[in-house]
């Protein structure tokens, strides 16, 4: 056997053969051992050895500069490449580029979007341990009711009773006239809170202390904007503000306005003093049932032990179990996390406007499906062009490039093309971030120190380049070097079939994206434009709130309003359509004792029906000529009337009715079912009773004529004769409308993304067309010369796109049927889906296609032969 | 002109009394006789890969398979390139010294 040869410390050999470039690794290694085996024989293995590592860590420096000069060498080549590539195909490079920008532009708007939504209440400092608690209202028959409000006891019952607690806070909301000096408005942005607010709420005070604001009683924090409102560049803290023409509060602190994404909102903060005052003598019951207040509580941990949500479950029953049991009533609590009250939360009396997580996740999914538009754009595009960048692999790969260099080469063009698109993103995105604005209504802010965005911003672009560029770049890498240099290079079957999968799924999520379009603006027009059962048109509503002067001198204001020409009627009420009536415990015939039903109610004055043009279906309206229609007189809706099994409307006349023992009388009349809600709820049960005690609103009904001219009157005849109460109006259907605005703010982004992805699916469209027109040059020049004609040319060219599309429209047309039936369950009436629709949006994708396709292939059917068939 | 380094002139005299055996071990040996410092391997082979880049030097890497062990070497070899760029090195040092005398510099023995 031969003598073992000595070798190098193993380590420090690896290290070696680690930070030389790869072609010459063997023979620097080799190099390096042929010494340090003379060394062993002259000097000994130790001295070798050191003399190895020594040459080694010295060699390491100049060996790195070395790697990364050609690193920086082969980058600049690669570079000068991708821009020569860019340059010599303008046309593709365009789509390419602005495609992708575009792409990107939308799915990043609506990332931003939704970032928003979820932002909601993450200003406040512990978030994470803000709560509130919301109830479960059990009657007896009746199915449970969920509600934001609680009643006022609760809040003090846990806080006295858990350790887990460390604050708690009670709101109410309230409005009224806010004077100050001259000056007095009307304000319903107004909260009576305890003074515990602040400590469990994040809102920064720009003066006074966030300890003490609240504490004394009849003291007031007012918002920025407020302060200006009422006492300019003065400093407003120590002064005092009137409410309702009462007490005085003093101001003690000046807080920030309240941040967009805040699920509530206040413009003046009063102390809770008043409220607990008139509370002070309540009995338990009415204590117990009042549910007006909103609790929050702060927990000392963000995790909650069972026996506190137990707890807190069981409040009631625990102190006031017996009384509930009589009554008939069980009201139970559970806890709400305050960051998902405004996604997820859509109970009775919600504090402020609830967003909708399911839209939300529509809105990704849309935001997805463009960026995958865009990106098939890309892997197509560059597939296609693929044939054209073969030689240049077949060299490389001659010169010694190896397949991971070349991936990493058009991977890394992949990721220049999409840098560069970036670029273009940004500008778009900051050009277009005003009217996106505008368009939601949300005060979207490009904020670059908010992760979430710069996540986006970082993230999508390097996704898109990977995922988009590896395809291609595995395509690319894995030509034959032979092949490709002799010529004999065809277009592989695989490629040219996965194109046309991407290209169908392309037009599926466009066709997709149309369908659901016209089904939300269908919906959207069906609920704008359904019969609602009254007159929603040519009604201005005046509001009597105030001192009550206005309230009572309603059918002095009223009767001087009719005089005008163009009114042509008038009646004052409790509610107008769209917005939420009262509800009240009634005895209707047939019941007896404790069998309370509870009733939605509008107190209502004469003419009601009239001006709203609301249809009875039998008996009358309130009448004057009827002195027992002043206080024993009850309309119900169809609704009611089955609720109570009675037979038919006519049936119902002159039954008993009684309104929680204040008010006994019989129904003199059956409205048809009118929405006085919005279309999302089905029609419930309602009863009109007229007094005057409980009236809102004035509503007039005017005739077509000039309006301003109309509300100016309005305005003067109020001014003379209540010139002391604020005026306040509103146009009922813009008021009435207002309900659908989640659905109009969907209808909006939905179709200005949809046709966003149209147009980007049809620049790769074009794309691709260009280049199989480019391809097929020869074959159309050969075609022409034999006499073909030039329509059946354009037929050739343009049938291998169409089917592709109606593919899609067949992929697409189910998917579409399926996920918008889903949607429409949402609204208990819905407009119906026609087959019409579907084919429409099939043939609209069809027709936008054949457009796309059509240009380059008329050009080239058009072309002279003579052109493409010339050897040059 | 372009002047190259001392280290490189070294080098690339060095290839040339090497004639076929000039590899990265034989080009250390002979540099650093003649520069009488002890290089590096790193920065030898930087400096060779410095020179192939300019054009002066050209590499050929030969596998052994029984001789010397299954070594891999990769010999260098002077081009066109590098024999001018030798005469002009050579050529300018000359023009440098023209007209000193060599008594000029010559340093006393004081000490």
């Amino acid at each position: 056997m031969k003598k073992k040869r000595p070798t190098p410390p193993s380590l420090a050999a690896w290290i070696l053969s680690r930070i030389t470039r790869g072609e010459d690794c063997l023979s620097i290694l080799s190099d390096f051992s042929e010494i340090f085996e003379e060394l062993v024989r002259e000097r000994g293995t130790l001295k070798a050895n050191k003399w190895y590592w020594t040459q080694v860590m010295r060699s390491i420096p100049m060996f790195v500069i070395n790697h990364l000069y050609w690193s920086v060498e082969m980058i600049k080549n690669y570079l000068k490449i991708a821009l020569r590539n860019i340059k010599r195909q303008k046309g593709y490079s365009f789509i390419n580029i602005v495609g992708l920008a575009v792409g990107m532009a939308c799915c990043l708007l609506i990332l931003f979007y939704v970032l928003y939504e979820f932002s909601y209440d993450t200003f406040h400092k512990d978030a994470d341990r803000i709560y509130r608690v919301a109830m479960e209202f059990r009657a007896k028959d009746q199915p449970v009711k969920y509600g934001a409000v609680t009643p006022p006891p609760v809040a003090p019952a846990i806080l006295d009773n858990f350790a887990e607690l460390e604050d708690a806070v009670r709101i109410t909301r309230a409005n009224g006239i806010v004077k100050h000096g001259e000056k007095q408005f009307f304000e319903d942005g107004i909260l009576y809170a305890d003074q515990s607010f602040f400590n469990v709420f994040t809102f920064p005070l720009i003066k006074g202390d966030p300890e003490t604001v609240l504490k004394e009683p009849y003291t007031a924090v007012l918002t920025e904007s407020i302060a200006e409102k009422y006492f300019g560049s003065e400093d407003p803290v120590g002064k005092t503000i009137s409410i309702n023409y009462q007490r005085d509060y003093k101001i003690t602190g000046v807080v920030e306005d309240v941040p967009p994404n805040s699920h509530f909102t206040f413009d003046l903060l009063f102390s809770f003093a008043p409220i607990e005052e008139s509370l002070q003598n309540a009995s338990i019951g009415k204590l117990w049932f009042s549910h007006s207040y909103y609790t929050y509580i702060k927990t000392r941990s963000e995790n909650l032990s069972p026996a506190f949500i137990e707890g807190v479950y069981n409040v009631s029953a625990n102190i006031i179990g017996d009384f509930e049991k009589k009554v008939g009533f069980q009201q139970r609590f559970f806890l709400q996390p305050l960051k998902d009250i405004y996604l997820t939360s859509n109970l009775r009396n919600e504090l402020g406007s609830t967003g909708n997580k399911t839209y939300l996740y529509c809105f990704i999914a849309i935001a997805v499906f463009i960026l995958i538009i865009a990106s098939i754009n890309f892997v197509n595009l560059s597939t296609a062009r693929s044939t054209g960048r073969a030689r240049e692999v077949g060299i490389r790969k001659v010169a010694g490039a190896e397949k991971k260099q070349l991936i990493n080469q058009f991977l890394g063009e992949a990721l220049f093309t999409t840098f560069i698109s970036t670029g273009i993103t940004m500008l778009i995105i900051l050009f277009s971030l005003p009217y996106f604005r505008a368009l939601t209504g949300k005060d979207i802010e490009l904020n670059f120190i908010s992760t979430g965005i710069i996540l986006c911003i970082i993230l999508i672009p390097l996704a898109v380049g990977l995922l988009a560029g590896s395809y291609p770049a595995f395509i690319l890498s894995a030509f034959h070097p032979v092949d490709t240099l002799k010529g004999v290079f065809g277009l592989t079957k695989k490629g040219v079939k996965l194109r046309k999968c991407l290209v169908i799924f392309q037009f599926a999520i466009s066709i997709l994206l149309i369908i659901s379009t016209i089904i939300v603006s269908q919906q959207l027009s069906f609920m704008r434009n359904r019969d609602l059962g009254f007159d929603k048109e040519q009604i201005v509503v005046l509001s009597l709130r105030g001192s009550g002067e206005a309230r009572q001198k309603y059918n002095v204001l009223k009767n001087e309003f009719m005089k005008h020409a163009t009114i042509v009627s008038a009646s004052a009420s409790y509610t107008v359509p769209g917005r939420n009536p009262s509800s009240n415990a009634m005895l209707p015939e047939g019941f007896t004792g404790d069998q309370w039903q509870t009733f939605l109610i509008n107190w209502a004055d004469y003419d009601y029906l009239e001006t709203y043009k609301i249809r009875l279906l039998a008996g009358r309206d309130f009448s004057r000529d009827f002195e027992t229609d002043k206080e024993g007189a009850f309309i119900l809706n169809e609704a009611a009337v089955k609720s109570l099994g009675w037979n038919s409307p006519e049936d119902a006349i002159g039954k008993t009715w009684n309104l929680g023992n204040r008010r006994k009388g019989n129904v003199i009349g059956v409205t048809k079912d009118y929405h006085f809600n919005s279309l999302h709820q089905k029609i419930s049960p309602l009863v009109i009773h007229l007094d005057p005690n409980y009236f809102v609103y004035l509503s007039l009904r005017f005739t077509t004529g000039s309006v301003s001219e109309t509300l100016s009157f309005i305005k003067e005849t109020w001014k003379e004769l209540v010139p002391d109460e604020p005026f306040s109006y509103f146009f009922l259907n813009e008021d009435f409308d207002r309900q659908y605005r989640a659905e109009e703010q969907v209808h909006v982004i939905v179709s200005l993304f949809t046709i966003m992805g149209m147009v980007i699916a049809c620049l790769g469209l074009f794309g691709l067309t260009s280049f199989s027109v480019e391809q097929r040059k020869k074959e159309i020049g050969i075609r022409k010369v034999l006499g073909s004609a030039n329509h059946k040319i354009v037929y050739l060219l343009v049938k291998d796109f169409l089917i592709l599309v109606l593919i899609a429209s067949v992929v697409a047309l189910p998917v579409g049927w399926l996920s918008m039936n889903k949607w429409l369950q949402n609204y208990a009436y819905r407009t119906n889906m026609s087959i019409w629709i579907f084919l429409l949006s099939g043939f609209a994708a069809l027709a936008i296609a054949l457009l796309t396709v059509s240009f380059q292939t008329i050009k080239a059917a058009l072309s002279n032969p003579v052109d493409s068939l010339r050897y040059e | 002109m372009n002047i190259i380094t001392r280290l490189e002139e070294a080098i690339l005299i060095a290839i040339w009394r090497l004639k076929n055996d000039a590899y990265g071990v034989t080009i250390n040996k002979q540099v650093s006789k003649s520069l009488k410092k002890k290089y590096s391997m790193g920065a030898l082979y930087f400096a060779l890969d410095q020179l192939l880049r300019k054009g002066y030097v050209s590499k050929s890497t030969k596998q052994f398979y029984h001789e010397k062990g299954g070594r891999s070497r990769t010999y260098y070899s002077l081009t066109k390139n590098g024999k001018r760029a030798l005469q002009e090195v050579k050529a300018y040092q000359k023009s440098l010294w023209e007209g000193i005398p060599k008594i000029a510099f010559e340093v006393k023995k004081s000490r």
